[in-house]
C-alpha cells in the first residue's frame, strides 16, 4: 500500500544538512577509529613480530672453554631438549649444532634423497675453504635460501636460486646465483662473519630432529642456538638453562640484553594503547551522544508530517522501517566514507611515506579487526536505538497532538 | 443497511481541568453533508478529531463510539497501551488500514509536507496513473504534480489536499475549516467539490459517502449542508435537518445564542 521510497525522499530532503552532518560525523569517527587501529595495532604488531622473529629472538650457547669444557655433550643437549619438552614447546623452535653439524652435513645430505634441491639449513656455516658444505653446494643445481634480514625481520623471503658458479678462498666465498624468476644474476661475495651478521638460515624443527638423531652426530656440539617463540619466554628459559648447565656454558649473544630495553618499549606501547583507547572511547561516546540527539531531533521535527501521513493511513510499522532504513543508510554511507579515507591513508603511508622515511612498517587493518568491529557496532547500535526511541515517542502521542506541531 | 454512520454515547474530552466536549448521545447519518458549527472553543474540532480517530476521548466505561460501514458495526475503544482498538465483533481491525480505507481528511491549515513534491506525495499512497485523471477532475493541471507545495497558491494547495484525501476513495470525508483561508469564490468552489464527490458516491456499490465539516462560515454551511450540528460549551444543543436548504445564518445564530 505504501511506497516507501517517496517517504525516504521526504525524510532526506527536509533535513539535507543535518543528514550530511550525520554522515560526516560517522565518517570522521570511523576514520579516526580505522586510523587509530591501523597505527597502534600496526606498530605494536610490527614490534612484536620484529622481536619475536627468529633472527632477534635467539640465545647462542657455547661451551665455556675457560671452565675446561670443550663440547656440549649429547646428554646435555638431551637435557636442554627436556626443558623444552617439559615446557610443552614454547622454546624449541630450533636447535642448531654449528661446526660439528657443518663438518658432517655433506655426509648427511648425501644419505637423504634431497641432493639436488635442498633447503640450506645454515648457509653461513662455512668453516673455511675446505668446508665440505662448499662441495655440496657446488654439486647442487639449485639452492632454496630462506633469508631473514635482521634489519627488516618481518620480511621472510624464500627464494630459489640456480647456482651459476661458486669459488672460495680463505677470506670468504663468492657465489654467483641465477634468479630464474627475475631473470638476473647475483654475485654474492662475503666472508662468513659478514654474512652471519646479516643473515640467518631457518629450518623446520622436524628437519633438525632428523639430522640430530643420526648416530654420527652424537660426538657433541660446540655451539647451540635456541629460538624461543616469544620475547617473554627469555627470562624463564635462561633461568632453566642455568639450573642444569651451571657455568659450563656461556651465553654469547647480547640480543637478550637488548631485548630488556625493547621490553620496556613494549610496556610503553601498552600504556599508549590504553591511553589512546580511552581517548577513542570518549570520542565515540561524544559522537554517539550527538548522533542520538541528532537523529532524535530529526524525527521529532517531522512529527507534523508523521501525523499527517498516519492520519491518511500510513502504517506505523512502515514509519519505523523507513526511519530505520534512513539511519542505516546514513551509517553505511558515513562508515564507508571513513573506511575509504582511511584505506587511502593506509595506502599513502605504506607506499609513499614508508619508502621515503624508511619506516619499514607494513600497516594492515586485518590485525585490528576486532577493535574496529566493536566500536562500529557501538555506533550502529546508537543509530538504531535513537531512531527507535524517537519513533516510539512520536507514536505514543495522539495524531491530533502531532498535527498541532 | 442502517442509515447511521456514527453513534456516540457519553463521549467526553478534557484538557486538564477543562472539559471541552461532553456528548451524551449523538448520531450522524450516512450519505449527508454534515456541518458542525459553534463558537470558538465549543469543541467542534475536538469532536471531528474523535470522529476521525485522531484524538482519544477521556476514559469512561460508559463511553461508546460506533462506526457502521457496509453493514459492519465497528466498535472503537483503546487497549492497555492507549492505542486505538477497532473491533468488528470479536475481530480486531488494523487502525491504519481502517483509516486508509474509510476516512479522508482535509485539515484547517491546508497542510502538505513541505519538502515533498506533489507527485511523490501521491506516489506514497496511490497508483500514479489514476492521479493524472483525478487532477483533471479537480481542475488542476498535471504540471502541478512536479511542484512543491510552496510553489502553489492557497486555493491550489487546498484542491491538492482535497484530492489527496479523496483519491483513495474513502467513505467518510472529515474536513476542519476547509475554507477559512480562502476567499468567498474559491471557498465556494471547494465546497462544490465536496458536494460533487458526495453525489458521485450514490453510484458507488459500497455504502453512501458522507462529508463532515467544521466551519465558521454560516452562509456556506446553510447553502451546502444537509444536517447541521450545533455545539455550545462542548455539548450538542441541536441537530438541524437542512435537506431543503431552508435554514439561514440568522436562524443559526439565534439558535447558537
Amino acid at each position: 500500500m505504501v511506497k516507501r521510497y517517496a517517504w525516504a525522499d521526504l525524510s532526506f530532503k527536509e533535513n539535507r544538512l543535518a543528514t550530511i552532518f550525520n554522515i560526516i560525523q560517522i565518517a570522521l569517527l570511523s576514520f579516526a577509529l580505522f586510523i587509530f587501529a591501523l597505527f597502534l595495532k600496526g606498530y605494536s604488531n610490527h614490534l612484536n613480530k620484529m622481536f619475536n622473529s627468529p633472527s632477534y629472538n635467539r640465545i647462542i650457547l657455547q661451551p665455556n672453554i675457560l671452565a675446561g669444557y670443550n663440547f656440549i655433550s649429547v646428554n646435555q643437549f638431551q637435557d636442554i631438549k627436556k626443558i623444552f619438552n617439559n615446557g610443552k614447546g614454547p622454546y624449541p623452535k630450533a636447535i642448531i649444532p654449528r661446526y660439528e653439524f657443518t663438518k658432517r652435513i655433506y655426509d648427511i645430505t648425501s644419505n637423504i634423497p634431497l641432493n639436488e634441491d635442498i633447503e640450506i639449513v645454515y648457509f653461513l656455516t662455512l668453516t673455511g675453504p675446505d668446508d665440505p658444505l662448499l662441495s655440496f653446494i657446488k654439486n647442487s643445481k639449485q639452492v632454496i635460501i630462506h633469508l631473514i634480514n635482521t634489519k627488516r625481520p618481518i620480511i621472510l623471503q624464500k627464494r630459489i636460486f640456480k647456482i651459476d658458479s661458486i669459488s672460495n678462498n680463505h677470506m670468504g666465498i663468492r657465489i654467483k646465483l641465477y634468479d630464474e624468476l627475475n631473470d638476473f644474476k647475483v654475485v654474492y661475495l662475503a666472508s662468513p662473519e659478514e654474512i652471519s651478521e646479516n643473515y640467518h638460515g631457518y629450518i623446520l624443527q622436524k628437519d633438525y630432529e632428523n639430522y640430530l638423531n643420526l648416530s654420527f652426530l652424537h660426538g657433541g656440539y660446540n655451539r647451540l642456538e635456541i629460538f624461543p617463540k616469544k620475547i617473554d619466554d627469555f627470562s624463564l628459559l635462561i633461568k632453566r638453562l642455568e639450573q642444569i648447565l651451571s657455568n659450563k656454558l656461556i651465553i654469547t649473544d647480547d640480543t637478550y640484553d637488548n631485548l630488556r630495553k625493547i621490553e620496556s618499549a613494549l610496556i610503553s606501547l601498552k600504556f599508549i594503547k590504553i591511553l589512546f583507547g580511552l581517548l577513542l572511547l570518549i570520542l565515540t561516546f561524544i559522537i554517539c551522544l550527538n548522533l542520538f540527539f541528532s537523529f532524535r531531533t530529526l524525527i521529532l521535527k517531522k512529527q507534523k508530517e508523521i501525523g499527517y501521513l498516519l492520519s491518511h493511513g500510513i502504517p506505523e510499522k512502515s514509519l519505523l522501517t523507513i526511519f530505520l532504513l534512513e539511519g542505516i543508510l546514513i551509517f553505511v554511507l558515513g562508515y564507508l566514507g571513513g573506511w575509504i579515507f582511511s584505506y587511502l591513508t593506509k595506502y599513502i603511508i605504506n607506499n609513499c611515506i614508508n619508502n621515503l622515511l624508511k619506516i619499514q612498517i607494513v600497516f594492515s587493518f586485518i590485525d585490528s579487526f576486532n577493535l574496529i568491529m566493536i566500536f562500529s557496532f557501538l555506533i550502529f547500535l546508537t543509530v538504531i536505538f535513537s531512531v527507535f526511541m524517537a519513533v516510539r515517542k512520536t507514536l505514543n502521542e495522539t495524531l491530533a497532538e502531532l498535527l498541532k506541531r | 443497511m442502517s442509515k447511521v454512520l456514527y453513534r456516540l454515547k457519553n463521549i467526553q474530552k478534557s484538557f486538564g481541568e477543562k472539559k471541552v466536549l461532553d456528548i451524551s448521545y449523538l448520531e450522524i447519518s450516512k450519505g449527508k453533508f454534515v456541518s458542525i458549527v459553534g463558537y470558538s472553543g465549543s469543541g467542534k474540532s475536538t469532536l471531528l478529531n474523535i470522529l476521525g480517530l485522531l484524538d482519544k476521548p477521556d476514559f469512561d466505561k460508559r463511553a461508546k463510539l460506533e462506526i457502521e460501514i457496509n453493514s459492519t458495526k465497528f466498535e472503537v475503544s483503546f487497549d492497555n497501551k492507549g492505542k486505538w482498538l477497532i473491533k468488528d465483533g470479536e475481530k480486531k481491525v488494523n487502525t491504519s488500514n481502517f483509516r486508509y480505507k474509510n476516512i479522508g481528511f482535509v485539515f484547517q491549515d491546508n497542510y502538505l509536507p513541505p519538502h515533498l513534491k506533489i507527485d511523490n506525495l501521491f506516489k506514497t499512497f496511490y497508483d500514479f496513473k489514476e492521479i493524472n485523471q483525478k487532477m483533471k477532475d479537480v481542475s488542476l493541471p498535471e504540471k502541478f504534480l512536479d511542484k512543491y507545495p510552496f510553489e502553489l497558491s492557497g486555493g491550489e494547495v487546498q484542491r491538492i489536499t482535497i484530492l489527496f484525501a479523496i483519491a483513495k476513495n474513502p467513505l467518510i470525508l472529515l474536513t476542519d475549516e476547509p475554507t477559512s483561508n480562502l476567499d468567498y469564490h474559491i471557498g465556494k468552489s471547494v465546497l462544490k467539490l465536496f458536494q460533487s464527490w458526495l453525489e458521485k458516491g450514490n453510484n458507488d456499490k459500497r455504502d453512501k459517502r458522507t462529508v463532515i465539516m467544521v466551519s465558521h462560515h454560516l452562509h456556506q454551511v446553510c447553502e451546502f449542508s444537509d444536517i447541521i450540528i450545533l455545539l455550545k460549551d462542548g455539548k450538542v444543543i441541536d441537530t438541524i435537518d437542512n435537506s431543503k436548504k431552508e435554514i439561514t445564518p440568522d436562524i443559526l445564530t439565534k439558535k447558537m445564542i
